[in-house]
């Protein structure tokens, strides 16, 4: 009993005898910086505090023996130290290791330019684009703005850094888009099929590119849908040469989706405001188009996209026939386009995820000039693979394959030349952060062309270093591959083709921070078995294909975007210097090419003026001139066409139409009516020309657009309901 | 040799020394979780106060610190996680500085979701979690503003379900309305209306004790002041540019 008494007492005296002891010292980081901020307590117990401004701290604890103090602040890795407390005072210095985070981590940028919602600091949003004055809605119009890339005149097709247009790719969910622009005829310009608001995200490469994508020389505009909308939605636009509407069901198993779009374009209207001066219309462009859309969320992380889309033209028009002026040409192009594209991606294990695709494209251009026809026709069903393995936080594999069925079809009268591949490619990378700071991506791509019996290997390697909290620096090398152009195949057993081949080197420093991002970049691109064309005096209608091409391209891409400066303001300039010179297709020597501007400048502003709900945009374009030729000059493409300057202007007004969310909308391109001068065609004898320019000088275009979203809980059933309460 | 000793007496007295042993063990036992119990009321009470004094940013950065040294000692009250939640995202608000916002929030995230699991379908994690995404839009609005406007007007949806008389949730939704352009359905009407439907939950809410959240009265007046004042919120600097 006593001793029980005693033990009772010595427990309590335990309690009220405790000894003090003071634990104080600094946080640093690795290279000695101070920490404020940082949360250091006793393990399991409430005693602790915050670091001081200066990076000391100093808490007092009654706690004794053995403790374990802990130190957590965001961004580091935990600290631990086990410590033993007798009363008095400890001092214990605290170094912090940062902690591996891919959001604070450098980022392997080299030639990318990124739009996308996500976390990361990006250049472009998806919004940007539907913002941008002069890009009309159009992606591509949109990465047209930023440096390194152009359109040229009336063609369709992005050309980046001295590349011709067939030099860029255009990836939907992984998978190569055959025809990603309108089918047009020459001197109509065209725009991309695909709307900007289907991609939650916007890789715009100019070089440097990973393994995963090839068939591209010089550029891959990589877009990836939208996953599960995040509600249900509707939208009408209306303007005066378009109809469009579409309806996006969420169900309320919140674990399927499903929509659909129509949209009728008829420019007829347009067209007679409009007229344009290098031809005339016999009949304006007039267009249907129908999509659909559906997701599956297959399990937690699961998800299946399916998407298709179908579309019909036609247009005609009466043009000038350079060869014998007066004489013109009746040109009709009807159009049928088909694309279906289904992918399932999952994270199979806390290491190892999935992505698989197939697609199906089938494009028919029925071509006719004055009656004679040189249709055309293409079809390309591909599927991929692709496997991330997560081997440690810092390191990341990827690899996959992929297999395309590429079949196409020419006509010239009633001969018809066709040309089939099966293409088979794989691929692995691997993504190394060597350091927080420091990172390495290493990859490497094999292809095999049937058709053109040939393996090609390309390596790439990219590497980036972050010099400061917002800054890196980054390299890139690489060689890319791709099959010659459709129409050079059709000879393929006379006069047989191997790949066409570019290395790039690319060098960039970057600072980005949320509201302005700062980016220059210097690259070298060597051209190597590029696509020559030799007239055969003994078949003049049938040229002599072979690889004997080559050139170079060179130049510096600087990018400045800030949207803190001036108040509701978001503005970016781009610049552009360029030095190309190629030897391909019926080029005697390396010449600059006709696509190859040397300098191009873009200014983009954008002001919010939020007493009236209104966006204004302007855009300013400088191109310095292109190549064109003129066979009265001994120098082949010895002249340059004109400087040319665009101002576009926009205006976006958002209202409240019947509670729904309205946006009026109006553009105008080349407001000050700058001429538009491409450069000039001649007649083969060099005695007639005519101006190669855009077809209206100065277009206005206006329209509105309203959305109708339903909430999470409301179903379709649910609208009506709704709306009577209003 | 104590053990020996021990021994002996446990052998002699047997029963007896078991009782003590027993009724000693039991109220040591209690007394330790009264003393855990009191000294968790206290701890959270020392916080609390200086919850209530904190002014800057760095303030609550240090009270948030104190909420998690406790949630980390105790592991299964929701209430420590839920304020160092709602301290770091109030510090936000008050520093506003987007660069670190994400980062802040990660955490603030981390902690309200622990607190959700630790108690399930609470109206007031639920008004906490949308204000931590009222947080991210801040980070650019532009891009954010419409995905996570929605999710953010979703969890107070819930909280509305899970308890409609939470004037907290009533308080937030206003802010929300408030400062949203009229086009997007907001606006100083609909906010002000939903600010005085929160003074009234008010009026008659009591919290389930004196560590349970009950904030918000002071800013819900604050703002119906302004209600009654001429000025629009809307043609103040709006975040998106």
């Amino acid at each position: 009993m006593k001793q029980a008494i005693l033990l009772f007492i010595g427990i309590s005296s335990i309690t009220a005898l405790t000894a003090q002891t003071t634990i104080s010292g600094t946080v640093t980081d690795n290279k000695k910086n101070l920490l404020p901020g940082a949360n250091i307590f006793l393990k399991d117990t409430y005693d602790g505090t915050t670091s001081n401004v200066d990076g000391t701290y100093s808490f007092i604890t009654t706690e004794t023996g053995k403790q374990i103090l802990s130190v957590s602040f965001v961004g580091y890795e935990s600290f631990e130290d086990t410590l033993q407390l007798n009363g008095g005072t400890l001092s214990v210095n605290i170094v912090l290791k940062e902690a591996f985070n891919e959001l604070n981590a450098v980022v392997i940028t080299a030639g990318a330019f990124e739009a996308s919602d996500e976390k990361k600091n990006t250049i472009l949003k998806p919004l940007d684009i539907v913002t941008t004055a002069g890009a009309e809605g159009d992606i591509y119009g949109a990465l047209e703005t930023l440096p390194g890339a152009s359109k040229v005149g009336n063609d369709d097709g992005l050309y980046v850094r001295g590349g011709s247009d067939y030099e860029t790719k255009t990836i939907i969910d992984g998978m190569v888009v055959n025809n990603p622009y309108y089918s047009t005829v020459p001197d109509v310009p065209s725009r991309g099929r695909f709307q900007p608001f289907m991609f939650k995200g916007t890789v715009f490469s100019t070089g440097g590119y990973s393994a995963e994508y090839g068939q591209a020389l010089s550029s891959a505009v990589i877009l990836n849908t939208e996953d599960m909308p995040e509600y249900s939605a509707s939208g009408l636009s209306v303007a005066p040469i378009f109809l469009g509407g579409f309806h996006t069901q969420k169900f309320k198993n919140e674990k399927t989706a499903l929509g659909g779009g129509i949209n009728y374009t008829n420019l007829g209207l347009f067209d007679n405001v409009f007229k344009p001066t290098t031809f005339d219309w016999i009949n304006s462009v007039e267009s249907v188009d129908g999509s659909l859309f559906f997701r599956q969320k297959t399990s937690k992380t699961g998800i299946l996209k399916l998407y298709a889309q179908k579309e019909s033209s036609n247009m005609a028009l009466r043009a000038p026939d350079i060869d014998s002026l007066p004489a013109t040409d009746d040109v009709y192009l009807g159009n049928n386009y088909n694309y279906i594209n289904a992918s399932w991606r999952e994270i199979l294990t806390k290491k190892w995820g999935v992505q698989a695709g197939v697609s199906y494209s089938k494009n028919n251009d029925d071509i006719l000039v004055d009656g004679f026809n040189v249709g055309r026709s293409d079809q390309n069903a591909q599927g991929k693979v692709t496997f991330n393995n997560e081997i440690t936080e810092k390191i990341k594999l990827r690899y996959g394959g992929e297999f395309q069925h590429i079949t196409y079809d020419q006509f010239a009268g009633d001969l018809e030349f066709d040309a089939t591949d099966n293409f088979t490619a794989a691929f692995t990378e691997s993504d190394i952060f060597i350091t927080n700071d420091l990172a390495g991506r290493i990859g490497v791509r094999a292809e095999y062309s049937e058709i053109l019996d040939d393996v090609n290997v390309a390596p790439r390697i990219s590497l980036a270093y972050k010099t400061g909290k917002n800054a890196q620096v980054s390299l890139a090398y690489g060689d890319f591959y791709q099959t010659p152009q459709p129409n050079y195949l059709y000879t393929q057993a006379l006069y047989p083709l191997q790949y066409e081949k570019a290395t790039h080197y690319i060098a960039n420093y970057q600072y980005i921070t949320n509201d302005r991002t700062f980016r220059i970049e210097g690259y070298y691109k060597t051209y190597d078995q590029l696509v020559t064309l030799t007239t055969d005096s003994l078949n003049p209608f049938v040229p002599i294909t072979a690889n004997n091409g080559s050139g170079y391209a060179r130049g510096i891409d600087l990018f400045y975007r800030d949207k803190k400066t001036i108040d509701y303001a978001d503005f970016w300039i781009s610049y552009s210097f360029l030095d190309t010179k190629r030897k391909f297709l019926d080029y005697p020597e390396e010449v600059t090419p006709t696509f190859a501007a040397q300098h191009i400048l873009s200014l983009v502003y954008k002001h919010y003026f939020p007493g009236i709900n209104t966006q204004v945009s302007g855009t300013y374009r400088y191109i310095s001139g292109w190549p064109y030729y003129n066979p009265n000059n001994p120098e082949f493409l010895g002249d340059v066409s004109p400087d040319l300057h665009n101002v576009a202007l926009s205006a976006s007004v958002l209202q409240s139409l019947w509670g729904n969310f309205t946006v009026f909308f109006i553009s105008w391109d080349n407001t000050f009516g700058f001429d538009q001068i491409y450069g000039y065609n001649y007649s083969a004898d060099g005695s007639q020309f005519l101006v190669n320019q855009a077809p209206v000088k100065s277009t206005v275009f206006f329209g509105i657009f309203m959305s109708i979203l339903y909430g999470k809980d409301k179903n379709v059933d649910d609208i009506d309901i709704d709306k009577s309460n209003k | 040799m104590i053990t020996f000793k021990f021994g002996t007496l446990f052998v002699n007295k047997h029963l007896t020394m078991k009782k003590i042993l027993l009724v000693t063990l039991v109220a040591l036992t209690s007394i330790g979780a009264q003393a855990q119990t009191a000294k968790f009321h206290d701890g959270m009470k020392k916080a609390l106060t200086l919850m209530d004094s904190a002014k800057t940013g760095d303030d609550f950065m240090n009270v948030a610190n104190s909420f998690e040294r406790i949630a980390m000692a105790e592991k299964n009250q929701w209430l420590p996680y839920y304020y160092s939640a709602l301290a770091r995202t109030t510090a936000l608000f008050i520093y506003n500085d987007v660069t670190r916002n994400d980062a802040v929030l990660d955490v603030a995230e981390k902690h309200a979701m622990k607190a959700d699991s630790l108690s399930p379908n609470n109206s007031e994690i639920f008004v906490l979690r949308s204000m931590i995404f009222g947080g991210r839009i801040m980070v650019d609005p532009m891009s954010r503003g419409q995905m996570y406007g929605m999710q953010s007007m979703m969890l107070l949806q819930q909280a509305m379900t899970a308890d409609p008389n939470n004037p907290r949730s009533y308080y937030i939704m206003g802010q929300s309305l408030f400062y949203t352009p009229p086009q997007f359905g907001g606006g100083k009407e609909p906010g002000c209306k939903m600010f005085e439907t929160a003074l009234q939950k008010y009026s008659i809410f009591v919290p389930q004790s004196d560590l349970h959240p009950n904030w918000g009265l002071d800013q819900v007046n604050q703002m119906l002041s302004q209600c009654s004042a001429t000025t629009d919120p809307n043609t103040g600097k709006s975040g998106g540019n």
